[in-house]
C-alpha cells in the first residue's frame, strides 16, 4: 500500500459517496470522525513488523473515497483484530469494526484469502472452520473423551444458503 | 451451575488437554457441562470478515441453541468467546439487525430471544465459582512459580462488549493467584501473540510473537500461562519456529490455565498431555509434585 500512496492521487479515482457508504453500514458508523491523530498505528502491533500495514492510513483513505486502493489491497487483511485501536482511539471510531466492514465489501468483489475460503468450505463440509482430523476424532475414546456433540449440518446448510455464505466458499478444482 | 458447554473446534482439533483438564476440574466445582448437540462454528474474525450477516446468523444459531436449553454458554476459546459475546450484545441491543437474523432463522425454526449468556472458562470460575472456592480446591499449590499471565486479546477487548471488566486486571491474574502462583506483569502484556496472522503472513506473525516473547522473557518467569488455544500454540509451538527463524531460544513451557488449575487440584496430567507441550513442562510438574 506504500507504493500505492506514493502514485499520485487523481480525482477520478475518488469515490465521494464511499465514505457515506461506509457510515450507513454496522460498525462504520463513526468513520468520520476520525482526526488522524495516528494512536490506532502506533499502537498496532501489525504496523510496528509490516512497512505496508496502517490503519490510520486505511481510515484517511476511506474518508477521501480512494475505494479501489482500500478495497483492493492485500494490506487490508493484514488486521490481526485484537481491537487494541477500537479501545484506545481518543475518537471512538471502532477502528477494527470499519476494518471489517471494508473486507466485506472486498470480499463481495472476490478478494478473499486462501484461509479464510478454505475456513468457508471447511464450516460447509464439517460446521467448524477447523475440520477436526478423522484420527483426531477416532483417538478421542482412547483419550478418555467423549464423543463430540453431533451437527446439524441440514439446518446449518439451509441457514448458508440464506446468507452470503456460499460465495465465499472456495469451489474445488478452480 | 449448568452450562451449555460449547467446545468450538481449534481445542479438539489442536489443544484437547484443555478440553480433558475442563472436563475433569468441572464436577469437583460443581459445574455441569451439558453438551451442545446440533452446535456449529463460531463465526470468528475471519468469517465476520467476509460477510456480516453470515457471522450474526452462525453464532445467533448456537446462541438460540442455549436459550432452548435455558442455560449459559460456556466457551472455552478466546475467538468463539468473542464472536458469541460480540452477537448477544449487538443482536440484544438493536432491534432492527435481530429482526433480520430472526427472519433468516426462522427457516431453521430458530429465533434469537436474549435470554443467555455468554461465559469463557475463566470468567465463569470467577464469577459462578469464585475465587474462595477455587482456592479451597487447590491442594497442591505452586507456591512460588512464576506465572507470566497470556489474556490473549479477546479476553478483555474490545472493552465496550467486556464492560464488566477492567483493562488489565483479569479474573485470570486472580485465578492464578488462587492456584498459588505469582502472576508477574510484563510490558507486553496486553499484546496480540501474532496467531491471527498464520497463513496470512507468517513473518509478521513470528515477530509479534518474538516480541511478546522477549517481554515476558525480561519478566524473568517460569512458565506462561493462557486460556486461548490460538495464544496456546502460537507461543508453544511458536518457540520453536522461532529459534529456527531468529536463532533465539526461551525455553518458555506454556500452560492452559486449566491444566495448572488441574494440577494445583491434585489430579495428574496424563502422559499424552503432557507431550502435546513442544515446550516441556517437566519444571512445572515437579513442582507441582505431579510427576
Ligand atoms: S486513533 Fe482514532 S482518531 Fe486517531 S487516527 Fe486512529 S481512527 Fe483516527
Ligand atoms: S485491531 Fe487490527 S488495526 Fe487495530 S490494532 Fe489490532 S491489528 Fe492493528
Amino acid at each position: 500500500m506504500t507504493e500505492a500512496v506514493q502514485r499520485p492521487i487523481k480525482s477520478s479515482e475518488i469515490d465521494s459517496k464511499f465514505k457515506y457508504e461506509i457510515s450507513k453500514m454496522h460498525g462504520g458508523e463513526k468513520l468520520m470522525r476520525c482526526f488522524q491523530c495516528g494512536t490506532c498505528t502506533s499502537d498496532c502491533p501489525i504496523a510496528r513488523f509490516s512497512d505496508t500495514y496502517r490503519p490510520r492510513q486505511i481510515i484517511r483513505m476511506t474518508q477521501l473515497g480512494l475505494k479501489d486502493r482500500v478495497l483492493n489491497s492485500d494490506t487490508l487483511w493484514l488486521c490481526a483484530s485484537c481491537f487494541t485501536c477500537t479501545d484506545r482511539c481518543p475518537q471512538d471510531v471502532e477502528v477494527a469494526s470499519v476494518i471489517r466492514v471494508l473486507r466485506n465489501l472486498a470480499a463481495e468483489r472476490g478478494h478473499v484469502p486462501q484461509v479464510f475460503k478454505e475456513q468457508c468450505s471447511s464450516i460447509l463440509e464439517s460446521g467448524y472452520a477447523y475440520k477436526i482430523p478423522e484420527l483426531r476424532l477416532k483417538k478421542r475414546e482412547t483419550l478418555g473423551l467423549p464423543p463430540l456433540p453431533k451437527g446439524n449440518p441440514e439446518s446449518l446448510g439451509k441457514t448458508l444458503r440464506t446468507v452470503h455464505f456460499l460465495k465465499h466458499v472456495e469451489k474445488k478444482g478452480e | 451451575m449448568k452450562y451449555a458447554f460449547f467446545l468450538g473446534c481449534l481445542i479438539p482439533a489442536r489443544e484437547p488437554q484443555y478440553e480433558n483438564s475442563v472436563r475433569k476440574i468441572a464436577p469437583e466445582l460443581d459445574m455441569e457441562l451439558v453438551e451442545m448437540e446440533g452446535a456449529n462454528c463460531c463465526a470468528p474474525f475471519s468469517i465476520q470478515s467476509l460477510d456480516y450477516m453470515s457471522w450474526l446468523a452462525l453464532a445467533a444459531r448456537n446462541l438460540c441453541m442455549a436459550e432452548q436449553m435455558n442455560l449459559n454458554i460456556l466457551a472455552l476459546c478466546n475467538d468463539c468467546y468473542e464472536s458469541l459475546l460480540a452477537t448477544n450484545t449487538i443482536l440484544k441491543e438493536n432491534h432492527e439487525v435481530r429482526d433480520k437474523v430472526n427472519d433468516i432463522l426462522a427457516d431453521v425454526g430458530l429465533e434469537f430471544k436474549g435470554k443467555t449468556d455468554v461465559k469463557i472458562f475463566s470468567d465463569a470460575l470467577y464469577e459462578d465459582v469464585g475465587i474462595k472456592r477455587v482456592k479451597d480446591a487447590v491442594k497442591k499449590p505452586f507456591n512460588g512459580l512464576r506465572v507470566a499471565v497470556q489474556p490473549g486479546c479477546h479476553l478483555t477487548k474490545p472493552k465496550r462488549i467486556h464492560f464488566k471488566q477492567q483493562m488489565g486486571v483479569t479474573a485470570l491474574d486472580e485465578l492464578v493467584q488462587a492456584t498459588g502462583a505469582i502472576s508477574v506483569p510484563y510490558e507486553r502484556k496486553e499484546a496480540c501473540c501474532g496467531g491471527p496472522l498464520r497463513g496470512i503472513n507468517d513473518e509478521v506473525a513470528l515477530h509479534v510473537a518474538k516480541q511478546k516473547l522477549d517481554s515476558i522473557r525480561a519478566a524473568g518467569v517460569d512458565s506462561i500461562v493462557t486460556v486461548c488455544p490460538f495464544c496456546f500454540l502460537e507461543l508453544d509451538m511458536g518457540q520453536l519456529e522461532i529459534k529456527r527463524h531468529f536463532k533465539t531460544e526461551y525455553d518458555l513451557p506454556v500452560l492452559n490455565f486449566a491444566d495448572l488449575l488441574r494440577m494445583a487440584m491434585g489430579m495428574k496430567l496424563e502422559n499424552w498431555e503432557i507431550k502435546a507441550h513442544r515446550i516441556p513442562i517437566t519444571k512445572i510438574l515437579n513442582m507441582a509434585g505431579a510427576k
